[in-house]
């Protein structure tokens, strides 16, 4: 079993697991990034250090616009994000070994996808694919 | 005992050990001083050994104490064998290999055939010596099964295979298809699976992951591994993360040593600090007003005074990292036949280890540079480091070929780098920097230590996100000289403070030439960029928040310039208004901020955070998209 964070993007569930949770930190001062575009905008102190703030819904073309003021700090070994969603959830613990292997789409990367009780449909975020996305977009200056 | 807290000062003292090792090595041949060169080097084994067995990293002590012996061999029967030099090389590349196989936190690669390989003078196998040793030397061998050429290979400065993560994700394959054994073959067969023993073992013992993750070691293009992994039957995606793990060599100067006095002359500063806050406060509360400017004034020579003992304190000497470069230059010569002799000027000079640690690299790639493209059969390679102001220059120029403006002309057209009509305008400094252009190259051919790996536009890249400049001078016959100019603390930087669409920025001090307010009147804005002439010269001018996508700036009867220098010329940026000079500690971006260009770190003030401004690559940012948008500046300055 499994502990993982519920997150909306539009109407599906998703789950990341606690493991790669730092802190989800509420409403704190977001402060514009001089030349950014597209789903990096801005940034936090986070502690004394400065973490981007990625738009997740618009990294992964969600239709849903409207944003969590909460911010979830994602850390693995070599990357720190803070990463907004659509809506911040709750924690549920979820059956790892009744994960099924995720279907053909476009939509948000996932690992796979369980069946909760409660929750519905659980989709386990892919949050390296995310990072290998980052790697690969092209964030600079737009030229305005 | 806990052993990890020792890790940094073993893999700091250890370097320090194979540093002085490699020096004495060249001192082998001069015949009046070998024998206490041998006695030295003896000392150097002797002290890697015992640190290593202490610290349990069993091969270390186990290449030490060959090392030791070998050495002890030679000094009892007073002969010197032929290849000495060759085999104490070879033995201190396997060295320095495994302290980054620790650095990386993989297990130590197997030693076994190198012990077995290097025989002493009267005979004696070094495997025989492993023996002889308390050392148990076969804890470890089981983990890593490289054979000792590929060790050595490893170890050369002609290695280009690269680490990463490869995510393979499975999708649901039929059991007989085994889908998870099959790609540890394939892996296997196309490099080295790295530290991911859980993953392996769990796949060996037939467990079905819907995913896989492995560090890979392997001199295979990602695209070929992937299109080779796709072929086996249940394999849905295939992934790359780049390493951003500890790389070996991040640890090489993670530990500076302070001597007692410095840290003495600190400790009196922040005696002296106290007092003075005492002073304030007291004067404060009995509203003695008179009294607080003579204690400011005291503060503020106390903090410039804390300020520069602690820069010094992060002052390791330039030798640091060229310590290594005498045996890569040895090798280089060695594999291309030629004959270098090396010039080292100023390796006592102290730099901040930031400085050092971000152009360890680059300072390897140019002189593989010299060597491989410059120097023809014979001549000089001179490496010097030397202070001007809050700068270090750093140059490394040889007495070569030399490069000819109107052929980089060339090869940067033929390569598509640059149009014909735009060539014509370049003057032959500027044609030079096209050398730092990514994907640039007057090699005729890949040879095996340069023409790949890093460019010169990694050079000139890591020199900017130190806030510094690179240039390049170049003579037909007569050679090249490359100039890194970095400032002297990456910490603590002196920056000139301006806000822009309501934002505050920092622009390091020593970019800024000057300030003054412009008469609109005076800009050219029938250019693109806009100029305006500033002391005879035609200078091009770029709004600050338009290079940074903010809020354009109004215009007004005059314009805020601040004159920066770009790459030896001049570019003026405006700006909403100008706040002031000011210290600030500078923290590095992380991922994924480091990719944005034109800012290279930032400061965290009381609530708020300051970007500080690269201006060099914000103008090629600029220049690069106005390329690519079809038009090119008339009045660039490069």
């Amino acid at each position: 079993m499994t502990w993982v964070l519920l997150f909306q993007l539009d109407d599906l569930t998703y789950g990341i697991k606690v493991e790669s949770v730092q802190e989800i930190v509420e409403k704190p001062e977001q402060y514009p990034l001089p030349g950014a575009k597209g789903c990096l905008r801005s940034v936090i102190n986070f502690h004394g250090e400065v973490l981007a703030v990625i738009n997740l819904p618009k990294l992964c073309r969600c239709k849903a616009s409207h944003l969590d003021p909460r911010l979830i700090v994602l850390t693995d070994e070599f990357h720190s994000l803070a990463v907004q969603v659509n809506s911040v959830g709750s924690v549920v613990e979820i059956d790892i070994d009744r994960v099924a292997s995720p279907g053909p789409g476009s939509g948000p990367p996932v690992l796979g996808t369980c069946q909760h009780d409660d929750e519905g449909d659980i989709h386990l975020f892919d949050m390296g694919s995310v990072i290998r996305q980052l790697e690969k977009l092209d964030l600079g200056v737009d030229g305005g | 005992m806990e052993m990890s807290r020792y890790r940094n000062l073993f893999l700091a003292e250890t370097r320090e050990h194979l540093h002085t090792m490699n020096q004495l090595v060249d001192g082998l041949e001069r015949e009046p001083e070998r024998d206490e060169t041998i006695n030295a080097l003896f000392r150097e084994a002797h002290s890697i050994k015992g640190m290593a067995a202490a610290m349990q990293f069993t091969q270390t002590a186990a290449v030490a104490h060959h090392l030791e012996h070998y050495l002890g061999e030679i000094r009892s029967c007073s002969r010197v064998p032929p290849d000495v030099r060759g085999r104490l090389l070879d033995g201190i590349d396997l060295l320095e290999g495994l302290l980054d196989d620790i650095v990386s936190g993989r297990p130590e690669r197997n030693v076994e055939k190198f012990l077995q390989k290097t025989a002493t003078c009267s005979g004696q196998s070094g495997q025989d010596m492993a023996i002889v040793t308390n050392v148990d030397c076969t804890a470890q061998n089981s983990a890593s099964q490289e054979p000792a050429d590929s060790i050595l290979s490893s170890a050369s400065a002609g290695d280009h295979s690269e680490e990463f993560q490869v995510i393979i994700d499975l999708v649901n394959a039929p059991k007989s298809a085994n889908p998870g054994l099959k790609i540890l073959q394939r892996l296997e067969e196309m490099g080295e699976i790295l530290s991911s023993e859980a993953v392996v073992d769990s796949i060996r013992q037939g467990g079905e992951p819907r995913q896989v993750k492995l560090w890979l070691r392997s001199g295979i293009a990602p695209d070929k591994l992937k299109s080779k992994l796709l072929t086996i039957e249940g394999i849905g995606r295939v992934g790359f993360a780049q390493d951003r793990r500890k790389k070996p060599g991040d640890d090489q100067i993670a530990t500076v040593r302070v001597s007692t006095d410095r840290l003495d002359n600190l400790l009196s500063i922040v005696g002296e600090l106290l007092t003075n806050h005492y002073l304030l406060q007291t004067a404060a509360e009995s509203e003695n007003w008179t009294e607080i400017p003579a204690q400011l004034i005291l503060m503020d020579r106390l903090v410039e005074n804390l300020r520069h003992e602690v820069i010094q304190a992060r002052m390791v000497p330039f030798q640091t990292i060229t310590g290594r470069l005498p045996k890569a230059i040895r090798d280089i010569s060695r594999k291309s036949g030629k004959n270098v002799t090396l010039n080292l000027i100023g390796e006592d000079l102290g730099v901040d280890r930031v400085v050092l640690e971000q152009l360890g690299d680059s300072l390897l790639h140019l002189v593989r540079n010299a060597v491989d493209h410059g120097i023809v059969s014979q001549g000089t390679l001179t490496i010097e480091a030397r202070r001007e102001k809050e700068q270090i220059l750093i140059e490394v120029s040889d007495d070569g070929r030399g490069m000819s403006p109107e052929q980089i002309k060339k090869t940067a057209i033929a390569q598509g780098l640059l149009a014909a009509n735009q060539a014509g305008k370049l003057s032959d400094r500027e044609a030079l920097m096209l050398i730092c252009q990514p994907g640039f190259s007057t090699a005729q051919g890949v040879t095996e230590t340069s023409g790949r790996g890093v460019g010169m536009d990694v050079v000139k890249s890591s020199v900017e996100r130190l806030g510094g400049t690179l240039a390049v001078s170049s003579a037909l016959d007569r050679g090249t000289r490359v100039q890194m100019s970095v400032p002297l603390s990456t910490a603590i930087v002196k920056v000139l403070l301006v806000a822009c669409a309501r934002q505050r920025l920092a622009i390091p001090i020593t970019r800024v030439v000057r300030t003054f307010a412009l008469p609109s009147a005076m800009i050219n804005r029938r250019e693109e960029p806009h100029v305006f002439v500033h002391e005879g010269r035609t200078v091009p001018l770029y709004s600050l928040a338009e290079l940074l996508s903010l809020a354009r700036t109004e215009n007004t009867k005059k314009a805020l310039i601040v004159l920066a220098e770009v790459q030896g010329g001049l570019v003026g940026l405006q700006v909403d208004s100008l706040i002031g000079q000011r210290e600030v500690f500078v923290k590095p971006l992380h991922f994924p901020l480091d990719k944005l260009p034109g800012l290279s770190g930032v400061t965290v003030e009381g609530a708020g955070i300051i970007f500080v401004l690269e201006p060099q690559s914000l103008v090629e940012n600029r220049l690069m998209l106005a390329d690519k948008a079809g038009w090119k500046p008339e009045s660039s300055t490069f």
